[in-house]
């Protein structure tokens, strides 16, 4: 489990640090470091890692994610974009982004993982193992080796986002996901919140075109998954790459996106079950009825609310009864972060 | 003076009363920016409904640089001091203002002492003014020291058998009350009652003389 996450000079925090459950909930207002914190946790295992969408590569995916028309190169990560070294610690291992000497971004980890070697360079007083390299011009450059190490737990970043990148890497995958009982278990999960009946997911031509992911009703029917309502598309795209994948973490941005509020109390009910089985969840998300959903169900879990002060990164642990006592004299957190932290 | 509502009903409710007395007074009367600056006065709603636009609007007349945070707990009227102490704390100066109903005004401040009390507040009467209607009160609870401003709603002679905001208000409207002026604020049309609303915003003169003990509380918000 990540316990504790410290950034420095990532995105728009100069500054911070979070301590980290097995189910973590993120709230907070607009440009206050939730999701700056769930990409930093979805960097931190190994940048270079291959992840379940196209691109394929943990630091690239972000790239794109980020990208307007053809902008390049990947100094969107550093603070300000002028930062010349950026750090992402999760408990005692380091992922430090250094400029220097440049061009590009060299990424080292303070972490030798076993049966990986390269050359140790020693930045401000301390040793680092060479990973790899970002280009100015996009390029990843590292050892097949780094690909498959793991610096921290591996992590899965879910958002609205990035389901778009998805479906082209499930389509790739399909034959590896075809025969397993995951599309037709999740088919069925789904048909309890909407009006069909769908028994199963297929990916098939589209008007003779490239292959689609469909849904099939009961009666045989094909609808095509990017035409579900967003909440259930989403949702089974989530779903699968979860299932996949199975990473130890699951990071999900913004999760009261298109939900109806019964679909959210199945999915707060699939992140108990995660946690049972000894997996990490941290979410981010601006519904107090999401937060409330969720402790419902997990009794222990962490309400962090987050705020970003002149880059600085602060950050209040929230226990259920103070949120009761809150509400009770009127106050939300989301419209009182600046008072509560 | 602006005001930062701790919670999104209240906010709701505050900016859509407001956008339909003026599509920009919202903008000017409520803070949204999230960037932290110390907000240290809290005003507390016993009531709600008219004290919603009511209460804003005399905001918006006093300094124009501060901002004071305001709520409205679960619990009306006294019973919303019970939900304050969590929160005294964070704050210098409480502004409390509920309306007087029935209650004689001394009765109503041995009420809110004792209540303050109940949470473990000890305080002591600095001020009373405006006919008992603006009580000062200087306050402690553990080493936190704090001023807590009460503001009675209600006036006297305007005929109402339960004093509360909307006195205020039929006065502005210049009607009669026949028995309760919050039956006869209702009676009124939307667009009447919106007037009402639009000469607290355009007649600071009119509405201060209207709000007395209003301006007189909200003002010691300012210091």
């Amino acid at each position: 489990m990540i316990k504790r996450l410290r950034l420095e000079n990532f995105k728009g925090v100069v500054e911070g640090e979070v301590e980290l459950d097995k189910l973590t909930i993120l709230v907070g207002p607009n440009n206050s470091g939730k999701t700056t914190i769930l990409e930093a946790l979805f960097l931190a295992p190994n940048p270079f890692r291959q992840v379940p969408y196209v691109p394929e590569t943990a630091v690239h995916l972000l790239l794109e994610y980020h990208k307007t028309l053809f902008e390049k190169g990947y100094t969107f990560l550093l603070n300000k974009y002028i930062a010349k070294n950026m750090l992402i610690k999760v408990d005692e291992r380091e992922l430090l982004f250094t400029k220097d000497p440049g061009p590009g971004i060299a990424v080292y980890t303070s972490y030798l993982p076993i049966g990986y070697s390269s050359f140790i360079r020693r930045i401000k007083e301390k040793n680092y193992i060479y990973l790899g390299h970002l280009h100015p011009d996009s390029r990843i450059e590292c050892e097949p080796n780094v690909l498959n190490i793991l610096i921290a737990d591996n992590t899965l970043l879910l958002s609205t986002k990035l389901v778009k990148f998805a479906h082209e890497y499930l389509q790739r995958k399909w034959i590896e996901i075809l025969n397993t009982k995951v599309p037709a278990l999740i088919s069925k999960e789904v048909s309890r919140f909407v009006s069909e009946e769908y028994v199963n997911i297929t990916a098939e031509p589209f008007m003779a075109d490239s292959m689609t992911l469909y849904v099939m009703l009961d009666d045989g029917t094909r609808i095509r998954l990017s035409d579900l309502g967003a909440g259930v598309h989403l949702y089974i795209i989530n779903r699968l790459l979860y299932e996949h994948y199975r990473p130890d973490v699951v990071l999900w941005d913004d999760l009261e996106t298109h939900f109806n509020p019964r679909f959210l109390s199945h999915i707060v009910e699939w992140f108990a079950d995660l946690v049972e089985e000894g997996k990490q969840v941290i979410v981010s998300t601006h519904s107090l009825e999401v937060v409330e959903k969720i402790i419902s169900y997990v009794n222990d879990a962490t309400v962090l609310l987050t705020l970003l002060r002149d880059g600085k990164l602060r950050v209040r642990k929230v226990k259920s009864d103070e949120l009761e006592e809150w509400a009770k004299a009127g106050i939300d957190p989301r419209y009182a972060e600046v008072f509560l932290l | 003076m602006r005001v930062r509502p701790l919670d999104s009903k209240l906010y709701d409710n505050i900016r859509s009363k407001l956008r339909k007395i003026d599509k920009q007074l919202p903008q000017k009367v409520l803070a949204d920016k999230v960037t932290p600056t110390t907000i240290d006065s809290l005003i507390v709603l016993g009531d709600g409904r008219e004290d919603y636009v009511v209460v804003p609007l005399i905001c918006h007349h006093l300094n124009g640089n501060k901002t004071a945070a305001i709520v409205k707990p679960t619990f009306t009227r006294d019973g919303a001091i019970q939900t304050l102490k969590t929160i005294v704390k964070n704050y210098k100066t409480i502004a409390f203002i509920l309306d007087q109903e029935k209650d004689e005004l001394s009765a109503l401040s041995k009420i809110i002492t004792m209540k303050l009390n109940e949470i473990g507040v000890k305080c002591e009467e600095i001020e009373n003014s405006v006919e008992g209607r603006v009580i000062l009160y200087e306050c402690n609870l553990g080493d936190h020291r704090f001023r807590f401003v009460v503001v009675v709603n209600g006036v006297e002679d305007v005929g109402s058998h339960s004093h509360k905001i909307e006195d205020h208000l039929v006065r502005l409207a210049g009607v009669t009350v026949q028995n309760d002026s919050k039956d006869t604020w209702n009676e009124l049309g939307e667009e009447e009652r919106l007037e009402v609303f639009r000469r607290i915003r355009d007649d600071r003169n009119v509405a201060e003389k209207v709000f007395k003990q209003h301006f007189e509380g909200l003002r010691l918000l300012e210091c």
